[in-house]
């Protein structure tokens, strides 16, 4: 029974994540490189498109992670966005 | 690059013939006033009533800035911009702020939030930053009464704001 | 400089867990963030309450600061690593408070704790010149039974063309851990008659290199690697070791443990762990859907391996909200010292204990699997946040082989002049 809620909540998630026809157009434009002008920065400057958008989330599930789990790290860098000044 | 070439040539044809008149020549040169400075590239856009050309403005002292609602330090230089045009506007100062948005509405919705007593001009299509070389966002350009760009101020800090006065002060000033 | 949003790198201890922002410049002075987190597990285990607010704010055109204040207050009831067993030979009343573990002869797995933690992080980003900051770092956290210092340092050099970050930051942090009513017990000793030592300390030093680089207009990379050395003392003073014998009931002739001793836990005295972390930000289609995407691989030298893939999707709802749901998946190896419990197949000799052990299912092969909803709107001059979470974590061997937990959370942030 377990099992079967885990594979249809695993299914479900990975779902939601790339539901969308222009995801999977776009999968491949993703990673193509480009060089970008200092004034082609709009969407990069939003802030839903920093690398850690939401701070204060991040800290709360770090520190939830690290106490259940054995693994810790990884994270850490910046860079990106408007890049303006 | 070519003036320099010319310079040199020159410099290296008069020390064949008398080093004493070489070498102060060049110490001259090197001291007075570039008479190679760069010309602002020309350019016509649509404005809020009509096209905007930077040559009509031949006589003024034109500070041309390249802005985008996405671009937080263009909020300050905003506050700036209205000060100096209010100030010097009357002694032959104009600014002209290029926006760079891809779309006109978000550029609208920026100008709503902080209105701008001078001039806008749109280029949605970026064509003016890769004329001006502009390295990063915002760049304003100052431009003598002659057509010559004489300053490139990058990117926008209150602290820098005294050096900026003054440099359209002393624009202004020559004739 | 880049007008820096900026909060400490490398986690270290549980409050250095953030990243460092560079481009993304403040447009308002200030910025506060707060929020408040209830984590619940099911069957009476552990519930935490957080309460959070994190400050930034211009100094000078050349300077961020953030001071980010934590309190949490836990309570509930934890896991021991003790087998349950309905017939268990333990029956001593522990002094530490930790309550008695056995209950009219059947085994007490889980201890009753409650307790309030405070938690304080500074930081200070100073911007060189155009492309490079500094930035120095502090933290601790206290709590009855655990405190934790650190602090940290962080260089980020961006190229010419903004397109490329590099980063390095160096960590490091002291703690101090021992048991409510007194210090640590001897490890490995049986729970009966243990010694009790002093509190015990651990040190440790983690070092973080770092790329992102702009794909596109529409995407940003990540790729770090983290590498942390701790020594001291690693093991939980609270988590026991049952010694078990499996016994057939002679009416039912069902087979159950019976617990015939217990341990104390011991874990190594130093911990050696490497990362390697990437990450991508990329906006398709029309109406500026986002997707969040990550990858951690881990690896330490207590033999424990894994694997963590983050996902998160947004979709604007309206010009001012939208709805991101989440998804994660964690799968580890056990440590190499993990164990159920010391099977002692043959009563009449005592067992042979290994250097370390420990119950501790945290330290278990497991998979943890966590699906959420966040929503978000613009309002009240700010932006407010929700989200609601499952996580369901599955272990192998240990003796409670499951939590699921629920998590809720409201925030809201507001920038001000």
């Amino acid at each position: 029974m377990m099992k079967l809620i885990i594979t249809l909540t695993t299914v479900l998630g990975l779902s939601l994540s790339l539901s969308s026809c222009s995801f999977y157009n776009s999968a491949g434009e993703a990673f193509s490189m480009e060089n970008v002008e200092p004034w082609q920065r709009d969407v990069l400057a939003q802030d839903d498109m920093q690398l850690d958008p939401d701070g204060m989330r991040t800290f709360a599930d770090e520190h939830i992670y690290f106490s259940k789990e054995a693994s810790t790290g990884g994270r850490g860098v910046g860079g990106g966005g408007c890049g303006c000044n | 690059m070519f003036p320099y070439i010319v310079i040199f040539g020159e410099v290296c044809v008069l020390y064949q013939f008398n080093k004493f008149v070489s070498i102060i020549t060049l110490l001259i040169i090197s001291f007075s006033t570039p008479s190679f400075a760069q010309k602002a590239p020309d350019f016509v856009l649509d404005g809020d009533k009509g096209k905007i050309k930077l040559s009509a403005y031949k006589n003024k002292v034109v500070y041309v800035d390249f802005w985008a609602s996405w671009c937080k330090p263009c909020r300050k230089s905003f506050t700036f911009m209205n000060e100096m045009q209010d100030r010097y506007g009357k002694n032959g100062f104009k600014i002209i702020a290029i926006n760079l948005d891809t779309e006109r509405a978000a550029a609208s919705s920026f100008l709503k939030k902080h209105p701008a007593k001078f001039t806008i001009a749109y280029d949605e299509k970026g064509k003016t930053p890769g004329l001006y070389k502009l390295k990063v966002m915002p760049t304003s350009y100052l431009i003598d009464r002659r057509g010559n760009l004489i300053n490139i101020h990058k990117g926008f800090k209150d602290g820098q704001t005294d050096k900026l006065e003054k440099k359209i002060i002393q624009a202004l000033n020559k004739k | 400089m880049n007008n820096i949003k900026s909060k400490l790198s490398i986690a270290t201890c549980t409050l250095l867990g953030g990243t460092v922002q560079q481009a993304n410049a403040i447009e308002n002075s200030w910025d506060l963030d707060s929020s408040f987190l209830y984590y619940g597990e099911a069957d009476d285990r552990v519930v935490v309450k957080k309460a959070m607010a994190f400050l930034t704010g211009d100094i000078s055109a050349e300077d961020t600061v953030n001071v980010n204040l934590v309190l949490d207050t836990m309570s509930g009831a934890t896991p021991t690593g003790a087998v349950r067993s309905k017939n268990s030979s333990v029956s001593f009343s522990s002094a530490s408070g930790a309550g008695s573990s056995t209950v009219d002869g059947a085994s007490v797995d889980r201890v009753h704790f409650s307790d309030t933690r405070l938690g304080i992080a500074l930081s200070w980003a100073h911007s060189q010149d155009r492309l490079t900051t500094l930035t120095y770092g502090g933290s601790l956290s206290v709590e009855k039974d655990y405190q934790s210092y650190g602090a940290s340092i962080n260089y980020s050099l961006d190229s010419e063309d903004r397109l490329t970050t590099y980063t390095v930051g160096f960590a490091g942090s002291y703690d101090e851990i021992y048991r409510k009513t007194d210090g640590t017990p001897e490890p490995l000793s049986r729970v009966e008659d243990a010694s009790i030592f002093s509190n015990g300390e651990r040190y440790a030093y983690d070092f973080i290199l770092g790329v992102s680089k702009v794909l596109n207009r529409k995407t940003i990379a990540q790729l770090n690697y983290t590498v942390s050395y701790s020594d001291g003392y690693h093991t939980d003073p609270y988590k026991v070791i049952s010694e078990v014998n499996l016994v057939q009931d002679t009416d039912s002739g069902e087979f159950a443990w019976a617990e015939l001793d217990r341990y104390y836990e011991a874990r190594p005295d130093t911990r050696l762990r490497h990362a390697i972390f990437t990450s991508m930000a990329h906006q398709y289609g029309e109406s500026g859907e986002t997707v969040h995407a990550s990858y951690r691989f881990y690896t330490d030298d207590w033999g424990i391996s894994s694997n963590t893939i983050d996902l998160t999707h947004r979709t604007p709802l309206s010009a001012n909200s939208y709805i991101e749901p989440h998804f994660r998946y964690y799968s580890s190896s056990a440590a190499d010292f993990f164990v159920h419990s010391f099977n002692n197949i043959d009563v009449s000799t005592p067992i042979e204990l290994p250097q370390y052990a420990s119950a501790d299912y945290r330290l278990d092969q497991s998979i943890g699997l966590t699906t959420g909803i966040e929503y978000g709107k613009q309002m009240y001059g700010g932006s407010f946040r929700t989200r609601l979470e499952y996580i369901n974590w599955q272990y192998e061997e240990a003796e409670y082989d499951e939590t699921k937990a629920l998590v809720l959370q409201f925030s809201f942030q507001k920038l001000f002049d």
